[in-house]
């Protein structure tokens, strides 16, 4: 029985008896003596090895600098704290004496460690009975470079970093606005994470941007690792497939996002911002649609929808036409086929799943490997597998071809979230096709159908603007027209305001009146 | 938590009740691409049905035929009997012709296509042809050169249609047509003899050739039309394809000269077709052709001078004419309604319509009229 009931309480065990002690001490006050001080500094950081002090003298009195070496940055020490110190002469106040842009005086001994995990440096002096807090943290951040998994061919070539200011940074340098809002919130109980809530105060809906906040308030958990996790906690349902948040690293479509009236969330730690609300056709469209010329882009969309399709349909559809129904296939394309399915012992849904997982095993063996490795792994796996398997005859030469085309349809996605989404939703496919042949394909579609109209970002119908249809959104949906013509912003992002863009080719009129 | 075990009952139901299933797996597959249908001395039929194979060599593909022939009192059984001998299912859903033996096609046709009309996987784009002698026969041939008897026949019959030479039909097109009283099909004629080439004195392998259509009335075959005939018949049905050749002598005095004649391929064609009731209860059926021809054969040329064309123009309106009456004369003698005479009395003078028998006796008293007016257009690219 003792089995059973730890395992129905998941092993949960009673913890309280390795409770590490606490030193921290409610309302401690500065006391006068600085070795007091330091003490109780250093027990409620347990010691930590990379707490350190330097000893001081300003104006005759004694006194000593407090700091953590890992975050705050010897240099702006130096510069800020040391070299004007023992420059001075005369009686001066410290603000005055010391050229760090913040340097400001509190009482509360407990806030120290906060201000000394932020980078800060903390000043005590013998007999005061207060502190300062001396701006001198250290930014270590990556350059700001090409997003590896989003790159373009013309445009921006910048990416958002690990680092919440320069993010900030790269959306202002594009937005010169008052209008533009930042508001942080700090969720972790102990990673005190940053997070930067962002939107046009004058387009984003109010009631979005509130109810962002809402749910960032309501996050109540000890760490906060990525954008993933953000993403679960705020995301209406989790478990859908499709992904309800838009997850970029480039500045260039968070402006363009938030020019459309949406809200875009950044924290610290992490180089993608998340964007709400999102529809589904966000997930197909690219910065580059933007770049090249109008009938171009249009195409690239129409092949990424239909990649959509196919991705999710091809192997199903093949498998339901070689089992239930090859009378559709012309006759001429029928013997090749049966010719091929001859002698392959497996059932075909079998067939198609034993390439789909071969597939998705390079795939992830490819992610992890070093990228000289991980061609050979693409070599290996995909022409000796491909190769050998139909020789040794168990598979077909068209499941082959069905699956890799599958497979190159489902990276065309933009978005990574959304190419696995499909991945994911073929296998149901696969497996009601082999059931039930051409009525399990309808059955899937349409439950998937379903979903997608229930489904809401935010607010926000997931499906717009197919479901509920809005004609003038289609301009840039499935296709994009030319930029003066999208006159109105999507009226999926609910903005305040619709219209974007006035008759902007004047010069068009002007010159015929010329005339 | 009840959601997730639904959830799991109704995987685990899914996966194990699937109930009739009906899987029809491609590999199980035995296709027939041509099946031919006989009837036997005793009376029985005989179907032949050439299956397609195909091998995996070093070197590609390798499609060959598997002639399958089995006997049975009704289409069915017959099907039975040959599915019986062979190793995998039978399947006719991807047939591309279906031929049927002359001294079948005299007989009630319908029962042998029921099986066809019932089944809802049978291939109903399907050629439907007679052929002269036993469909049998040209099955056996197996190969018409390189090409394998099935595809070699499916072909034949889609150029001879769009060449207008034969009716476009299939299983499915004539199947309305078969009930109809008041209109008649016909389909290709197929021959297997050495024809005119032997007459010629060349002893040549037995070839397949499209002579003609098998002319129907009702259920029955009743006669057949040679391949000039065909062709203005399907003029005459304002059924023109792609396009249609006719070959005609102009000048007879200079009999059996290549300059005696000319070729002309049609351009437009536009058809009237009127029907006038006589106080007598005769039946009086105006048939306008005007053709717009263009000449693809002419050697005696001259073409550009507008005397020539004009003697041509009405060379050719008489002699298409008076080949018109001849052509008509065969299909009342086979009481075959083409045109749908008695569809179009049913339609626009219901009153003067009484029944399919008695349109059965009054179709060949019915007196047609026809008037072929041909203009040249154009002589191809010399002038």
């Amino acid at each position: 029985m003792g089995f059973f009931k730890k395992m129905l309480n998941n092993n949960r065990r009673s913890l309280t008896s390795q409770r590490a002690k606490d030193f921290i001490h409610e309302g401690q006050k500065v006391s006068p003596s600085i070795e007091e001080n330091v003490a109780y500094i250093q027990d409620a950081m347990f010691h930590t090895a990379d707490l350190k002090t330097r000893e001081i003298s300003f104006n005759g009195k004694r006194g000593v600098l407090i700091f953590l070496n890992t975050t705050a940055d010897f240099t702006k020490i130096e510069q800020c704290i040391l070299t004007p110190l023992s420059r001075t002469t005369g009686e001066k106040p410290l603000e005055e004496v010391i050229t760090s842009p913040s340097v400001e005086k509190n009482d509360d001994l407990n806030k120290v460690i906060k201000e000394m995990i932020h980078g800060r440096v903390i000043i005590f002096f013998e007999g005061m009975k207060a502190y300062y807090v001396v701006k001198a943290y250290a930014i270590y951040k990556r350059e700001v470079s090409e997003p590896y998994n989003e790159k373009v061919i013309r445009g921006s070539h910048e990416g958002f970093v690990e680092n919440l200011i320069v993010n900030i940074h790269l959306i202002r340098k594009r937005i010169e606005s008052r209008h533009l809002s930042v508001k942080y919130h700090t969720v972790g109980k102990d990673t005190k994470t940053k997070m930067a809530i962002i939107y046009m105060q004058n387009l984003a809906n109010p009631d979005v941007v509130q109810e962002v906040e809402r749910r960032i308030l309501s996050i109540d958990a000890d760490s906060i690792l990525s954008p993933g996790f953000v993403e679960e906690y705020l995301e209406g349902r989790t478990y859908s497939p499709f992904p309800q948040m838009l997850n970029t690293e480039r500045p260039d479509r968070v402006m363009g996002n938030l020019m459309e009236g949406r809200v875009a969330i950044i924290m610290e730690g992490s180089p993608s911002a998340l964007i709400v609300p999102v529809t589904f056709s966000a997930f197909y469209q690219s910065p580059d649609d933007y770049n090249s010329r109008p009938l171009v882009s249009s195409f690239f969309r129409l092949i990424r929808f239909s990649s959509f399709l196919a991705a999710l349909l091809l192997p199903s559809f093949y498998i339901a036409v070689i089992s239930f129904h090859y009378e559709v296939v012309p006759s001429a394309l029928l013997f090749p086929m049966k010719s091929s399915v001859e002698y392959v012992p497996f059932p075909p849904l079998m067939e198609a799943f034993l390439l789909e997982v071969i597939i998705e095993l390079i795939r992830e063996g490819g992610i992890r490997l070093p990228s000289p490795v991980g061609q050979t792994i693409g070599i290996v796996g995909g022409l000796v597998i491909g190769q050998s398997a139909v020789q040794a005859a168990l598979v077909s030469n068209i499941m082959i071809i069905v699956v890799a085309v599958t497979a190159i349809s489902s990276f065309v996605v933009p978005s990574n979230e959304m190419g696995g989404s499909v991945r994911i939703l073929r296998f149901p496919m696969m497996v009601l096709a082999g059931l039930f042949g051409f009525l399990g394909i309808m059955t899937g579609l349409l439950l998937i159908l379903i979903h997608l109209t229930r489904l809401e970002s935010f607010g926000t119908p997931y499906f717009s603007p197919a479901i509920p249809f809005r004609l003038k959104d289609m301009k840039d949906t499935i296709v994009r027209l030319a930029v003066w013509q999208l006159n109105e912003r999507p009226v999926d992002a609910q903005p305040q305001r619709l219209n974007q863009e006035r008759y902007s080719r004047g010069w068009k009129r002007n010159a015929k009146r010329k005339k | 938590m009840k959601r997730i075990i639904q959830l799991i009952l109704s995987l685990f139901l899914f996966l194990t009740l699937t109930g009739c299933w009906d899987l029809n797996l491609l590999r199980d597959a035995r296709m027939a691409v041509i099946v031919g249908l006989d009837r036997t001395p005793e009376g029985k039929l005989l179907s032949t049905s050439v299956i397609r194979e195909v091998k995996i060599t070093e070197g590609g593909e390798e499609a060959t035929n598997l002639i399958l022939k089995s006997t049975g009192h009704t289409p069915r059984e017959t099907q039975d009997n040959g599915d019986r001998r062979l190793n995998n299912r039978y399947d006719i859903s991807k047939n591309r012709v279906i031929l049927l033996g002359e001294k079948l096609a005299r007989e009630d046709i319908y029962p042998v296509l029921d099986i066809l009309y019932r089944d809802p996987k049978s291939a109903l784009n399907a050629h439907i042809a007679v052929t002269k002698g036993r469909a049998e026969h040209l099955l056996d041939l197996d190969t018409a050169g390189d090409t394998l008897i099935g595809e070699y026949v499916d072909e034949l019959i889609n150029s001879a249609e769009e060449k207008t030479l034969v009716p476009i039909e299939n299983v499915q097109s004539i199947c309305p047509v078969l009930f109809d009283p008041g209109q008649d099909f016909a389909i290709p004629y197929i021959t297997i003899e050495k024809g005119d080439l032997q007459a010629a004195g060349i002893d040549n392998e037995k070839d397949v050739s499209v002579e003609g259509i098998a002319m129907f009335h009702g259920h029955h075959m009743t006669g057949t039309l040679n391949r000039e005939e065909s062709r203005l018949f399907l003029m005459m049905a304002d059924k023109l394809n792609k396009t249609s050749r006719l070959t005609i002598q102009v000048d007879p005095g200079k009999s059996d000269d290549i300059d005696s004649y000319i070729t002309i391929d049609m351009g437009t064609l536009k058809r009237k077709l009127d029907i006038r009731f006589n106080p007598k209860g005769e039946i009086h059926v105006d048939l306008n052709l005007d053709m717009n021809v263009e000449v693809v054969e002419y050697p005696d040329d001259k073409l550009a001078e507008s005397t020539v064309l004009h003697r041509l123009d009405k060379k050719l309106s008489e002699s298409i004419t008076h080949q018109s009456e001849q052509v008509i004369k065969k299909m009342k003698r086979s009481r075959f309604d083409g045109f749908g005479i008695g569809r179009e009395i049913m339609a626009h003078s219901p009153e003067e319509w009484h029944g399919a028998k008695w349109w059965t006796k009054t179709y060949p008293k019915v007196k047609f009229h026809p008037k072929v007016n041909v203009h040249i257009v154009g002589h191809g690219i010399i002038s």
